[in-house]
């Protein structure tokens, strides 16, 4: 898994939860999920959470969501790659086990 | 005649009507201001409740733990109203699903409970709702209790003083019951501060139970009827009556229940539209509304807020404008100015019907079902009542013998003040202008509509 194509869906699927079109490369790390940002709001930002489940074939916890401070664009890129790395990880583990 | 409760009747899986839909729903969309804060950032729904929301999985497992509880109350019986078929002097069968046997006394149970579970799996330790006339306040302090949720709840000041049995019963389930405006939050106390007690509505009530869920370590705001999966769960009501009414050996023609949101009605008429959907099935699904809060018959499907607010995300639904105030009729929980977006998309796309009746008419034929049938239905209930009385009669006229199936909500011993202004002839219908309409969709907010 690439970790620039899991960032860049990570960003696509935040651009799409707002309401104004906005091109990828006009944002940046540090830019703000929510106001003075993004402007997304929280119910639009746990679907994100949802479609990334959808894309890479993992299940985020209630808890490590919760416990995650979530204010910019780039805590919830990292956040994000590093469970889709984690997933990508355990799955070639029990591959190599069961082979 | 009557099927009796059988827990084994309760399904193991809600059903999901966006599994069989032909087409998606429009998508939410942000709100204008894009006022959400860090603190808005603090989430307040379960991951669990989000994936329901957005699943196309046709059956959802119901946790073992939920269905447990259901078996206090459920399955709910379905009954025939055989005194009310020969009062009519019609062919037809009525049959309904009566859903006011428990200690909440309507319908929401089966969503509170489901939520309470899902929002303690989560790590939740406190549940923030607001309510209106208090039957969701009193469901979800029942699933809080549950669950060992502590539960608080913001109700609307005038329902508060009117109806202090039901702060009663919530506080028998161990909720922390409040009138909104309430002192509690800095939002209430401003109003309070300028002495308008009486100011508050079920948009405040919700606006202070989540001031209060933000502010609260381990609190999250729990809403009640109309989001996706509140009407999932409720599925579980029109499940039960599928599988008595082929014990039965009948099949339900036309399916009918009241339309607050969209959970009521959802809940019992979408397993029965899977099969018209299927194609195996020509089953009229018939909504019923106040002629007060006509959403479905005259509202615009719209985007539009899903509160009073105007900060809450966009929905694509049928409308009367967020503004819309409905004055003057008991059925307070008829009285959202919308209707659920899976539901709306339902109407719009002809797989629903929706008619719309004044109060007295309903009131009429509600104390005529319990004088026949020996429930007193809640007003809200009610407009279900009354319609299948009204299917009953054509179907009389035109010599067919339909079988007609109706879901009592709940129970109307909250609403004996209500029953008596009808009784002593002070009730009046509340009389909806097209001008009304068009004032308050003048508020819509303008949208640019996602292109398909």
């Amino acid at each position: 898994m690439k970790t620039d194509e899991v960032r860049r869906f990570a960003i696509e699927t935040l651009l799409k939860a707002k309401r104004q079109e906005a091109a990828a490369d006009t944002i940046d790390d540090a830019t703000p999920i929510g106001a003075g940002g993004l402007g997304v709001n929280s119910l639009a930002f746990l679907q994100t959470f949802v479609i990334i489940e959808d894309r890479y074939g993992l299940t985020f916890d209630d808890a490590s969501v919760a416990n995650t401070r979530f204010s910019t664009v780039g805590e919830f890129v990292a956040f994000v790659s590093e469970a889709v790395g984690a997933h990508a990880a355990r799955n070639v583990a029990q591959n190599v086990g069961g082979a | 005649m009557q099927v009796s409760s059988d827990e084994n009747d309760i399904p193991t899986h809600w059903y999901n009507i966006l599994g069989d839909l032909p087409f998606d729903l429009p998508p939410d969309l942000p709100p204008e201001s894009s006022a959400a804060s860090d603190e808005q950032l603090k989430l307040q729904l379960p991951l669990a409740l989000v994936r329901q929301s957005t699943s196309r999985e046709r059956n959802i497992p119901i946790p073992p733990e939920v269905r447990d509880r259901y078996r206090a109350w459920r399955s709910t019986p379905l009954i025939r109203a055989e005194r009310l078929e020969r009062s009519l002097g019609t062919q037809a069968q009525i049959w309904f699903k009566y859903e006011g046997g428990n200690a909440s006394g309507s319908h929401k149970l089966s969503t509170a409970i489901a939520q309470a579970y899902y929002y303690a799996a989560a790590g939740a330790k406190r549940l923030v709702t607001g309510t209106g006339a208090g039957q969701w306040g009193t469901a979800l302090a029942i699933g809080c209790q549950a669950f060992g949720l502590e539960c608080k709840v913001y109700m609307v000041g005038t329902s508060f003083r009117q109806k202090p049995y039901r702060k009663t019963i919530m506080q028998v389930y161990g909720a922390d019951v409040v009138p909104s405006p309430s002192p509690d939050t800095a939002s209430g106390a401003r109003l309070l501060n300028e002495g308008r007690m009486d100011a508050g509505n079920i948009a405040f009530a919700v606006t202070e139970a989540l001031e209060d869920a933000l502010a609260n370590d381990g609190s999250q705001l729990s809403v009640g009827s109309g989001e996706s999966y509140s009407i999932l769960h409720s599925t579980v009501i029109g499940l039960e009556a599928r599988t008595q009414s082929e014990r039965l050996g009948i099949r339900p023609d036309v399916v009918i229940a009241s339309l607050g949101a969209g959970s009521n009605f959802g809940g019992i008429a979408f397993p029965f539209l899977q099969d018209r959907l299927r194609g195996t099935s020509e089953v009229r699904c018939i909504s019923v509304e106040p002629s007060a809060c006509p959403k479905l018959t005259r509202g615009v499907y719209r985007y539009d807020y899903t509160d009073g607010s105007g900060i809450t995300p966009l929905q694509k639904m049928y409308t009367l404008g967020h503004r819309f105030r409905t004055a003057g009729m008991h059925a307070g929980g008829l009285r959202y100015h919308a209707c659920s977006k899976l539901v709306s998309a339902l109407r719009h796309h002809g797989l629903i019907e929706a008619v719309a009746y004044p109060q007295t008419d309903v009131f009429a034929s509600a104390v005529l079902f319990s004088r026949l049938e020996g429930i007193l239905p809640a007003p809200e209930s009610a407009h279900a009542v009354h319609a299948a009385i009204q299917e009953a009669a054509r179907a009389r006229d035109a010599g067919t013998a339909p079988v007609i199936l109706f879901c009592l909500s709940g129970h109307g011993m909250f609403d004996l003040s209500a029953y008596a202004q009808y009784l002593d002839g002070q009730m009046e219908d509340v009389e909806v202008t097209d001008e009304d309409i068009r004032a308050s969709l003048e508020a819509l907010p303008t949208v640019l509509e996602p292109t398909a």
